[in-house]
């Protein structure tokens, strides 16, 4: 695929490189999609979506509910066929075949086990499609047994099985046929927080064993974190962002993707100017030093975005920092939240920023006091305002 | 009618606070209030089908033992009435003929219902519900009127013949429309399909679109997904109208009767000429147990072979 | 994917018009100008139905016929909602077995019923009359008014029900201001196809009526001396009935809740 072709991670590309030649098998991109469009009847899932994932990794489809990511898993899995653009696996296009023709398979979000067959059969189900001899059907169903740490339910029925249970045996029915890609729907949803956190490790861990891609379909950002090599953000039909975990938590393309992975305080304000290095911007909350990025409008409205742990609190007197911005405020409330403690600062009449503080920094600050909220120039990421392309 | 006490643990622990005189805690605490009022809810129903239907059914049985002499029903235990169903010819033909033509009608009925209802589910999903509706008020309208219909659409001055007449297509009528086995498995069909659409449309409700897709997943074609995951899924649906469909086939009086002909003739009729005319209720009764009897055994069978074959 | 599914629309037609046929041709004929009820149609005339709600015979029938269903429909829909607030309440193992007790109505065919109460109501001495058909009707309409009253149960949270409790209603205070309005569809409707079911039913009603013959008895002794004109116009008036009736439960129910 041109220029990018040569790199080794995600890749977002534009819309125009939609008419490029599909590259030979063994170079090619695990998954190649090329501005796939999608709408059920006036309403417009997928708005031109092109991306490739490189063999082997564990890449998450980010976004909010009706951002078009399960449409564009479901798209490559074949169970909706496209209206417009191309998707590859392993360097074949494979738009015009049924889902049983893709080496492509799908852990469900309900899980979709089959109820009428016990745990072994359904584990076995595509190996007896494929007509694999008995005897090695059986070892390779233990083997995904094993691998999915779930032993001694053969027998059972696929209604016996408890949530986490039945997760595991879904994800094992997906992976013995060995699929080149796995795909997974908001596999998670449906378990408690513990379960979750423990499914996620083990998620990883039998990705890394086996080598196998996997697509990753979730709105739950802290998921996506934690797993991922990459994070695909997806919004509105369109994909927004893509990057590593740091990349998009730290580089965020607009203000979506500020808000929407990890927490953020948004000002708005106006370019108005340089300092050396750093720019200006001129917010109802005071000017603030930033450090000009990619996505830095030369001037004209701006939106700054600092996360809370990168928010310092001095209490007058305290000696100033190096930080390049400080400004005065009010501590409206203090939320306890075990190992970290949040200060809403009210900064101006209409803004209060979050700061989240070691319980160490937070020591000896109390509601009503005054403060000065710090934060460094690097500390800030200055987005282009909503509406305006990333 | 007390329909508050829905949770045992809450109900236990209400009824003992709102506290009742020492004397009526001690003859019913909450929890035997609460079985009274359920007995009493369900008791009436329950008294008027026991006393009404099962009661009469094991008085139809013990006639099948007894005997009649003198236009009375004497209690001599006996099975003659069985062994001459089972054993002279012309029972045996009518209990084979009805069992042909139950076994038509009632496969006929469950294909038609089962195709009709996977259309609904898979092809027009849009449409179910007025279609589905569409269906039950079929089943509504006209029991009786949907087998004597019969003979003015297909009789020798019916509808279909005059038009073939009017067409030039044929000169004389053709009576093979009506008044034999075909005829008689048609129209018990035309009855029949409305009650077996709605079990198989619940089966059908039970797969969903999930198990539909992950079987397609994981490398199966239509066919397969058919014959190892929707077939299966829907076996019981299916299995239930069939059996309905055959019972009320087996049993029928009014198709053979009307539309039958001579060798469209079934147990039922006979049946009824037992107690109508002969008022040998011993025979009647020994013929209804033998076709149920012998109903329920292919039920069985059936039941048995689809669910080693659906798996 | 895209284009009408042409196929399945002409296979559901073509069943559509096999089930419908037969109503069709019967209320086509009752309006037909000639003593034969068959082609050629002469011309149209309301002369059947004048007489079917003149003779004597068809009017009896009707009134037979409209008593039995009324009867019955109310024993059956008093008992029969009882009956599934109960089941949805009890412990799950008699429940199973109560709901293969009233599915046993339903699945022995009428004609067994219709001789077994015959045999009984002569043994016990219990005279053929009406009373005897109406007692048929309750027996088939319970298992109908029980299935679908419980369908619509099923579908709400009974807890709703301990909420009331909890916000001071009393018992009966629950049942009429939360429960009763919530199963009133449910109720309605089961009540119109019991009267449905009981105005069509034939074998039962032929079987013990004792000489108070309801319409289709009347149809069916009609039809020894071949299908009349006015057969077709007492046969129409019956369908009318019952398929208005079944269009209005179907305005109140869900034809999902019922099918499952």
């Amino acid at each position: 695929m041109g220029p990018h072709s040569g790199r080794v991670n995600t890749v977002v590309e534009e819309r125009e490189t939609a008419a490029g030649s599909i590259p030979a098998a063994a170079g090619a991109p695990a998954i190649a999609i090329d501005d796939v469009r999608k709408s059920f009847g006036s309403y417009s899932a997928l708005a031109g979506c092109s991306l490739h994932v490189e063999r082997g990794q564990f890449i998450s489809l980010l976004g909010p509910s009706g951002c078009g990511k399960t449409t564009l898993l479901r798209i490559i899995g074949g169970f909706e066929t496209q209206d417009a653009g191309t998707v590859a696996i392993n360097g074949e296009t494979v738009d015009a075949l049924p889902p049983n023709k893709r080496n492509v398979n799908t852990v469900f979000q309900s899980y979709a086990l089959f109820p009428h067959k016990s745990v072994f059969d359904n584990i076995a189900f595509p190996l007896a499609i494929a007509r694999v001899p008995k005897r090695e059907r059986a070892e390779r169903v233990r083997e995904m047994l094993e691998l999915v740490r779930l032993s001694g339910v053969e027998e059972r029925k696929a209604t016996q099985l408890s949530g986490g249970q039945s997760q595991r045996v879904a994800l094992a029915r997906a992976l013995v046929g060995r699929p080149e890609v796995l795909l997974l729907d908001e596999p998670l949803a449906a378990l408690d927080l513990k379960l979750r956190k423990t499914m996620q490790l083990e998620l990883r861990r039998i990705q890394e064993q086996l080598g196998t891609t996997f697509v990753f379909v979730t709105h739950d950002q802290e998921e996506a974190l934690t797993m991922s090599d990459r994070i695909v953000l997806m919004n509105g039909g369109r994909i927004v962002q893509g990057g590593s975990p740091r990349e998009v938590y730290d580089q965020p393309a607009n203000v979506f993707v500020s808000d929407f992975v990890g927490e953020a305080n948004l000002l708005d304000g106006v370019v108005d100017g340089h300092v050396g290095a750093l720019a200006t911007v001129t917010t109802e909350a005071g000017v603030l030093h930033v450090a000009p990025g990619a996505t830095t409008p030369a001037a004209g409205p701006a939106i700054v975005s600092i996360r809370p742990e990168r928010i310092a609190l001095q209490r007058p007197g305290q000696a100033a920092g190096e930080a390049e911005n400080g400004l005065p405020g009010t501590v409206e409330r203090i939320v306890f939240l075990g190992n970290l403690v949040r200060a809403h600062v009210r900064v101006a009449e209409e803004v209060v920023l979050t700061a989240e503080l070691s319980r160490a920094e937070a020591d000896g600050i109390a509601e009503g006091e005054r403060v000065l909220a710090c934060f460094g120039a690097a500390a800030t990421r200055v987005l282009p305002p909503d509406g305006a392309p990333a | 009618m007390s329909v508050t006490e829905a949770r045992p643990g809450a109900t236990a622990a209400r009824g003992g606070r709102r506290g009742q005189g020492p004397g009526g805690r001690r003859r019913l605490g909450a929890g035997g209030r609460r079985a009274l009022a359920l007995g009493l809810q369900v008791g009436p129903a329950t008294a008027f089908v026991a006393f009404f239907l099962l009661a009469p059914l094991v008085v139809f049985f013990l006639y099948s033992l007894w005997r009649v002499r003198d236009y009375e029903i004497v209690a001599e235990w006996n099975l003659d009435a069985y062994k001459q169903a089972l054993t002279d010819d012309s029972y045996r033909r009518l209990l084979w003929n009805t069992i042909k033509i139950a076994g038509g009608a009632s496969l006929l009925s469950a294909g038609l219902a089962f195709a009709f209802a996977h259309t609904l589910r898979f092809k027009l999903r849009r449409w179910q519900e007025p279609l589905l509706f569409a269906v039950v008020i079929a089943m509504f309208s006209g029991y009786l009127v949907r087998v004597y219909a019969w003979r003015t659409l297909l009789g020798d001055s019916g509808i279909v013949n005059s038009a073939l007449r009017g067409l030039g297509i044929t000169s004389e009528p053709l009576s093979f429309l009506l008044f034999n086995r075909g005829a008689a498995i048609v129209v018990l069909a035309n009855f029949l399909i409305p009650l077996a659409v709605l079990p198989v449309y619940a089966a059908l409700q039970n797969v969903r679109d999930a198990e539909i897709e992950a079987a397609r997943d994981l490398g199966c074609g239509s066919w397969g997904t058919f014959w190892r995951v929707t077939a299966p899924l829907a076996w019981p649906g299916i299995f239930f109208s069939w059996a309905l469909a055959f019972l009320a086939a087996a049993g029928d009086y009014v198709v053979p009767q009307l539309v039958g002909g001579a060798n469209g003739t079934m147990v039922g009729v006979v049946i009824t000429d037992t107690f109508q005319t002969d008022y040998n209720f011993p025979r009647g009764a020994a013929l209804a147990f033998t076709t149920l009897l012998v109903s329920l055994t292919i039920i069985g069978i059936v039941r048995f072979v689809g669910g080693k074959v659906l798996r | 994917m895209r284009r009408p599914p042409i196929l399945a629309w002409l296979f559901v037609g073509a069943l559509l018009t096999f089930l419908f046929a037969p109503v069709v041709c019967v209320v086509l004929f009752s309006f037909n100008d000639s003593a034969a009820a068959g082609p050629p149609i002469k011309g149209l005339t309301l002369s059947w139905y004048r007489e079917i709600f003149t003779n004597v015979e068809y009017t009896d029938a009707l009134r037979n016929s409209l008593q039995v269903a009324l009867i019955s429909a109310s024993c059956s829909v008093v008992a029969g909602t009882a009956a599934a607030l109960a089941l949805v309440r009890l412990p799950r193992r008699i429940t199973a077995v109560l709901a293969g007790f009233f599915v046993v109505p339903m699945v022995v065919p009428a004609l067994f019923i219709g001789v077994a109460l015959l045999s009984f109501f002569t043994r016990i001495g219990f005279e053929l009359s009406l009373q005897a058909v109406i007692v048929g009707h309750i027996i088939v309409t319970l298992p109908l008014v029980i299935a679908l009253i419980g369908a619509r149960l099923q579908n709400l949270d009974l807890s709703m029900l301990e909420a009331a409790r909890d916000l001071g209603a009393s018992g009966p205070q629950a049942f009429a201001r939360v429960l009763l309005p919530l199963i009133a569809p449910a109720i309605v409707s089961a009540a119109l196809l019991s009267i449905a079911t009981s105005a069509d039913e034939f074998i039962i009603s032929l079987f013990v009526n004792g000489g108070d013959q309801t319409v289709p008895v009347v149809i069916f002794g009609g039809l020894r001396t071949g299908v009349t004109p006015a057969i077709n116009a007492l046969a129409s008036t019956i369908l009318a009935a019952t398929v208005l009736a079944t269009l209005i439960a179907g305005r109140l129910v869900s034809l999902r809740d019922v099918a499952r």
